[in-house]
């Protein structure tokens, strides 16, 4: 027995001739797949979308509603500007590394590495664009309306607090640490690619 | 417009279904576990399916098949085994051979894919393109590894293969 054989044994396994229902109906269930595959990503984007320009316009009109006190007003702006700079940077992650499925492997292992690291590095970065501002938005917005001696009205600012303090602790350590295995998956891959099969 | 384009994919993708799908289906074998195995070939048809209006033929045919499958199958298998979770069996167990097969010293399928578990992914999609004939510069531009790596590895394959079947038969 030699490598012919596995020649011969590859070969012979991949002669399946299919018939040409079978074609036909596998092209019909492709088709379908990708077709609704592609209407649920567009629905998704048009949701995603719809949601982010809600958020964005309700910010705005309560910005601009008269009773709404100057710490308020602060907050409502730096939380809008945080929301639209999180999203513009989530967009530009994504766009950045849209992958070629027809690449060679090795470059295409490459580029989900990249992909994946800056990822990493956005969700990591939230700590500084999302929850900053959130806690500085919170802080301008309280202040001066708690009354200074501890009561029950306390209770809300300080369960906000402890959600604050854990976001910007744990928050951007959640999705680097799902994301962790993959990376080191992919890390594997490429690291044999570079060193010849023993 | 829009539907004559449609036909003219599906026109495509039919002929491009005769000519591969065994080689699509062998690949899906090699990478993926039984209970797996079809919807690994879902994904990389539907991948072929849309990607089709970018092929321009600069490439073969069965080289840019090569390219797309193998992409799609080293993704699901490593998002796969990054999530133990979403992992319904051992990686060890991805190419089970029954007692019969590993016995029947004559079985070449059950050897061929004996020897396809036993290595590497990447190594895997080598000996694979190899043995479908394709020569060392084809499978350099498939894989992105230069035309000596394909070669070295290639020989290693070649000499644990007899080493570990031929030589010295468990």
């Amino acid at each position: 027995m030699n490598i012919d054989t596995l020649k011969n044994a590859w070969q012979a396994s991949m002669a399946v001739t299919p018939d040409a229902t079978g074609i036909d109906r596998m092209t019909r269930e492709v088709r379908d797949a990708t077709r609704q595959g592609e209407r649920q990503a567009r629905w998704r984007t048009l949701s995603g979308s719809a949601a982010f320009g809600l958020a964005v316009i309700m910010l705005v009109v309560l910005e601009l509603l008269p009773q709404v006190w100057l710490g308020m007003r602060l907050a409502l702006m730096l939380w809008a500007l945080s929301l639209v700079a999180c999203i513009v940077r989530l967009w530009r992650v994504r766009a950045m590394h849209r992958l070629r499925p027809d690449m060679p492997l090795t470059a295409h292992l490459q580029a989900c590495l990249e992909r994946l690291r800056r990822e990493v590095a956005y969700h990591q970065s939230l700590r500084w664009w999302f929850w900053v501002p959130f806690g500085a938005g919170f802080a301008m917005a309280i202040a001066q309306r708690l009354p200074a001696t501890p009561d029950i009205s306390w209770l809300a600012p300080v369960a906000v607090a402890a959600f604050w303090f854990w976001g910007f602790n744990e928050g951007p350590r959640v999705w680097p640490r799902r994301l962790q295995p993959e990376l080191e998956r992919l890390q594997k891959l490429l690291d044999r690619a570079s060193t010849p099969a023993s | 417009m829009q539907e004559s384009t449609d036909k003219a994919r599906e026109a495509q993708f039919r002929q491009l279904l005769e000519e591969n799908l065994g080689r699509l289906r062998r690949i899906a074998r090699s990478y993926a576990a039984p209970d797996e195995r079809e919807d690994l070939l879902q994904d990389m048809l539907m991948q072929l399916w849309r990607s089709l209006p970018g092929f321009d033929g600069r490439a073969s045919l069965s080289t840019w098949v090569y390219r797309i499958a193998l992409n799609t199958a080293l993704g699901t298998l490593r998002r796969r085994y990054a999530r133990p979770h979403e992992r319904s069996m051992p990686h060890e167990q991805l190419l089970p051979l029954t007692p019969h097969s590993v016995g029947d010293p004559t079985d070449t399928d059950a050897i061929l894919d004996h020897f396809l578990a036993l290595l590497a992914p990447l190594d895997r999609a080598v000996l694979m393109l190899s043995l479908d004939n394709l020569p060392y510069a084809d499978i350099a531009r498939i894989t992105g590894l230069s035309g000596n790596a394909v070669g070295i590895r290639l020989n290693r394959m070649k000499q644990r293969f007899e080493q570990d079947y031929v030589e010295n038969p468990a």
